[in-house]
């Protein structure tokens, strides 16, 4: 009965949990550990995990069926700590945070990740609660990570705030769950709810509810409001982090629950998620043709990406889920390189789109770099960005999902237009002030291997392709 | 197998890392060295074209193919190869970016930046016209965008930022609108899926269907052909869809408007031939009337705007809007005379607007405003620069002798038989045209010399030899116009077949 190799299995998990341990504790309790260099020991960490889980074979059913390890979780695993990995890199070069919390911030971070493998691996409503709440926890920290910084303080208190209102309604669209079928198992859900209880109000309340605090992680209409504020007044590492990684979570906590749903389920469903999509790349995208602030900016545009990407959750099969986690590494590589231009760039901390004027001239190499991510962003052949759309379309268009497709065309047009006015800015412009050119080599090299594979992989992305092949099926 | 074609497309690419490698100040060189030598080693593919073949829906018969696995999951190839329809564009293309970059002679102001946007605009260019995955298409037509943002938004005029983004957003609007289409295209593709277009048409050509479902309730078909037109009509650009054109024209920067004029358009009307119409024969057969309506729009109410404007770029640009109708009424008459004279226009229409903006350059450099009326009396003053003006625009007013006339000629002729009402229309497009052509002329050259441009230099050395080589080609085509048609001819006479058949 009681077999080790599954727990091995989570390994990863049990290493970053005592990770967390000694960032939080050990580091208080001994004197002289916090000497030791501690980006590099959690980077050396983050690869150990990421070699560990690139090794992993088989799907595995640990904690009594609550927690599932197979390919599927093992590839969505291994993107968050890419993204973590860059984030500490992030954090090293920015000159917006207090040096001296490095530990407890590490320490968020790791229970952090940890709540995100909980979100991706859980076989069981009760698991993807306790997952999305780890992560939440240590985000409204992470935001408000400068302490004495006002702007901070309120937006954490307002994802606070939003982030019970969403697990509070979630709770409940459970427990209607709950009485629906008798079990909080995902597979136990779709098997328990039958043709007569489709299309009624009732199931569309507790599956609409249920998805509520998957959709806050997402940051998915109408639970993104936390989103801009939230954003623009977190240090702009946690920013970048927070912009890719709870979102792929959330997505990935969406297609593990509705990936074993009925046939008969299928339509309401897909059209719920597609209404979901639509709304949110609308709305992000038409609230960001209006930003002024460019971290307000990329947040509104990271809404409308969670609403593409959730173009690959609504149409419910193996090539929505490949084109999804196909899109993911495209959209890390863009975002964090956007976010890392930006902090490069910025000045005094202020991030009105105003104050880039110009800057191509001092920074010639930041600028294309950002360009070739905002053209990314935008979509625009040859750069990655255009692929991992194109998959997204091609997934939706199979499935027969136009209408989808028609407000997702709208959208592509107008995201171009914000998009590209900061590249107006940055390079059309004439510069207000002189601008002093960057000396330092390193934040370069990490501005530029996130712009070159952009370009390598929107050419040839055969060897993405490969690497999410296996995300198709939970084996 | 040499990859010949593949030197041709990607041959400009080469030189972008030369600009930041050589001295700064030579970038002017370095972009015409390799334009030039993009045009001598693209010379072998146009003297070793075999005319007879026929290429189009045959794949046996395009010539110079290239072929290799590139996303083998999904079946994308990088394919390759020319026929009648593409060999025509390449060597316009070619020839225009050696003239292109003649017309940016005096550009200063980051000159590595602009020469490297307008090389990577020339491999986008080519990459169009001889593409057969549609992926690969695809991927050409939207790279062109953002060098294209570029040289307007930056070395543009004082509008240029508004013009700019219009241009992106319109031709963005039709891409997202066409890439759809071909993933719909290669998924109900008849028979096994695939993104080669010279397949697909051998397939439709023998009788394949796409069998895809009703979109919003339109027949599958009507839909994806009316999104492909949508598409490729902003381009081109056919009304109501042209409204960027004036303004992209106006603001970019001369030898900007000389690609975009001579070879831009060209890929909207290029991509009707090759995809669009052909692909959906029946679609097209129910669209024809309307087809011929928008084109008959064109013509007139292009050369009305013409008339209308006192910006002399900006009536240059309406007279392409007009010009470009001719080449939609010759495809959609389908007979082979309409079609041949379509793509003989395509060509003509290419070299005799190139000149009209470089000789536009040439007096903005000089005055540095464009009003029609702002000048006076130039001919006393600049003779050799009247002199070729008067040329252009006769070959542009469609006078016998120049290659213009046997180009509109020919579809006139080639719609008369199918739609003779909209043919007499469309004839009196060129009326208007001879309307604001010389007048224009008469305000900017005759008349009483407007003081001001009393010490105007004439045309000098760059000007001269930028301008000379088209004239002469627009003289030599107006004479002997049968050594272009026998290019295209076997090509233009299979897809008027495809058309009506």
């Amino acid at each position: 009965m009681f077999n080790t190799l599954p727990f091995l299995a989570f390994l990863p998990a049990h290493i970053l949990l005592a990770l967390a341990m000694l960032f939080f504790f050990a580091g208080k309790a001994v004197p002289g550990l916090r000497k030791m260099p501690v980006t590099p020991l959690f980077l050396l960490v983050l690869a150990g995990a990421f070699a560990f889980e690139a090794m992993g074979e088989g799907s595995h059913e640990i904690f009594f069926g609550m927690i599932v390890v197979d390919s599927f979780s093992r590839l969505y695993d291994q993107i968050y700590y890419l993204v973590t990995a860059i984030v500490v890199l992030m954090l090293h070069y920015s000159d917006e945070v207090d040096r001296d919390n490095d530990w407890e911030n590490f320490g968020l971070l790791s229970c952090l990740l940890l709540g995100m493998m909980f979100m991706t691996n859980s076989s069981h409503l009760l698991m993807a609660v306790i997952g999305i709440e780890m992560v939440s926890l240590p985000s409204y920290l992470l935001v408000a990570m400068n302490r004495k910084v006002a702007a901070a303080k309120e937006a954490s208190l307002k994802y606070v705030l939003f982030g019970s209102f969403a697990t509070g309604i979630m709770l409940y669209g459970m427990s209607l769950l709950f009485g629906l079928t008798g079990s909080l198992a995902f597979a136990d859900i779709w098997s328990g709810l039958d043709g007569s209880v489709v299309g009624s109000p009732v199931y569309y309340l507790a599956i609409g509810m249920t998805l509520a605090g998957m959709a806050f992680k997402v940051a998915a209409v109408p639970f993104h409001f936390w989103c801009p504020d939230a954003y623009q007044a977190a240090p702009t590492p946690v920013t970048a982090f927070l912009s890719v990684a709870p979102k792929v979570a959330g997505l990935a906590l969406m297609m593990r629950f509705f990936a074993e749903h009925m046939a008969v389920q299928g339509e309401s469903l897909t059209l719920m998620l597609s209404i979901i999509s639509m709304a949110t790349m609308t709305l992000g995208n038409f609230a960001a043709l209006k930003q002024t602030d460019i971290k307000r900016l990329l947040a509104y545009s990271s809404i409308s990406h969670a609403g593409f990407l959730l173009m690959g959750v609504t149409v419910l099969n193996a090539d929505g889920r490949q084109a999804v986690f196909f899109y993911i590494p495209i959209y890390l590589l863009m975002n964090l390189g956007a976010f890392m231009v930006v902090i490069l760039l910025s000045k005094e901390q202020n991030f009105q789109i105003s104050s880039f004027k110009g800057a191509i001239k001092a920074n010639p190499l930041l600028v294309v770099a950002f360009a070739v991510c905002s053209f990314s962003l935008a979509g625009i052949p040859p750069f990655a960005g255009f692929v991992g759309k194109f998959y997204l379309f091609k997934a939706s268009l199979e499935k027969g999902l136009y209408l989808l497709l028609l407000v997702a065309g709208i959208n592509s047009v107008v995201a171009l237009f914000y998009y590209v006015n900061v590249l107006k800015v940055m390079i059309i412009d004439k510069e207000a002030q002189p601008m002093v050119p960057l000396t330092q080599r390193i934040p370069l090299v990490f501005v530029t291997s996130c712009a070159v594979p952009l370009v390598f992989l929107g050419i040839y992305w055969v060897p993405l392709l490969h690497w999410a092949e296996k995300v198709r099926l939970f084996q | 197998m040499s990859h010949i074609l593949s030197w041709v497309v990607f041959l400009p690419l080469i030189g972008i890392p030369l600009l930041f490698l050589l001295p700064k100040d030579k970038g002017k060189w370095i972009a015409l060295g390799v334009t030039i030598a993009d045009f001598l080693i693209g010379m072998p593919v146009i003297m070793g074209y075999n005319k007879t073949m026929v290429g189009v829906s045959n794949p046996s018969e395009m010539q110079f193919v290239e072929r290799f696995s590139w996303i083998p999951s999904l079946g994308v190839e990088y394919s390759i190869g020319v026929d009648g329809l593409s060999i025509t564009m390449i060597l316009l293309t070619l020839l225009i970016g050696i003239l292109g970059v003649l017309a940016s002679w005096n550009v200063s102001q980051f000159e590595r930046g602009y020469f490297s946007m307008y090389l990577l605009l020339q491999t986008a260019m080519l990459g169009v016209f001889v593409a057969l995955d549609l992926v690969l298409f695809f991927i050409f037509w939207e790279v062109m965008l953002f060098p294209m943002y570029f040289l307007i938004g930056v070395w543009g005029g004082p509008r240029r930022i508004y013009a700019a983004i219009k241009f992106f957003l319109y031709t963005l609007f039709g891409g997202v609108g066409m890439l759809l289409a071909f993933i719909a295209m290669w998924y109900y593709a008849p028979g096994e899926r695939t993104w080669d277009m010279v397949e697909l048409l051998q397939r439709v050509a023998a009788g394949g269907q796409f069998d895809g479902p009703d979109i919003f309730g339109v027949a599958f078909t009507k839909m994806v052909f009316v999104v492909l037109f949508i598409g490729f009509a902003i381009k081109v650009p056919i009304f109501p869809f042209h409204t960027w054109l004036p303004d992209a024209h106006v603001e970019a920067p001369t030898a900007i408007s000389v690609i975009l004029a001579g070879v831009l358009l060209k890929m909207g009307t290029y991509g009707f031939l090759r995809i669009n119409f052909t692909l959906f024969p029946e679609a097209f057969d129910w669209f024809r009337d309307f087809l011929v309506a928008l084109a008959v729009i064109n013509i007139v109410y292009g050369a009305l705007c013409a008339l209308a404007q006192s910006d002399l770029k900006k009536m240059v640009a309406y007279s392409s809007i007009s010009h470009m109708g001719f080449i939609l009424l010759g495809i959609a008459a389908a007979t082979p005379q309409g079609i041949n004279g379509a793509m003989l226009q395509m060509f003509n229409h290419g070299t005799i607007t190139a000149m009209l903006f470089l000789l536009v350059g040439v007096v903005y450099d000089r005055a540095h405003h464009r009003q029609i009326d702002g000048f006076g009396g130039l001919a006393a003053r600049t003779p050799v620069f009247a002199a070729l003006t008067s040329a252009a625009f006769m070959a542009a007013v469609g006078l016998p002798g120049f290659s213009g006339f046997i180009s509109e000629l020919l579809i006139l002729a080639g719609s008369f038989k199918v739609y003779q009402v909209p043919t007499i229309i469309a004839g009196l497009g060129i009326i208007f045209g001879a309307g604001y052509m010389l007048w224009a002329y008469q305000r900017v050259f005759f008349g009483k010399l407007n003081e001001k441009y009393a010490d105007m230099p004439d045309v000098n050395r760059v000007e001269v030899i930028s301008l000379l080589p088209l004239l002469v080609i627009v003289v030599y085509l107006g004479i002997f116009p049968n050594n272009l048609i026998v290019f295209f001819e076997a090509s233009m006479n299979h897809i008027s077949e495809l058309l009506l058949h």
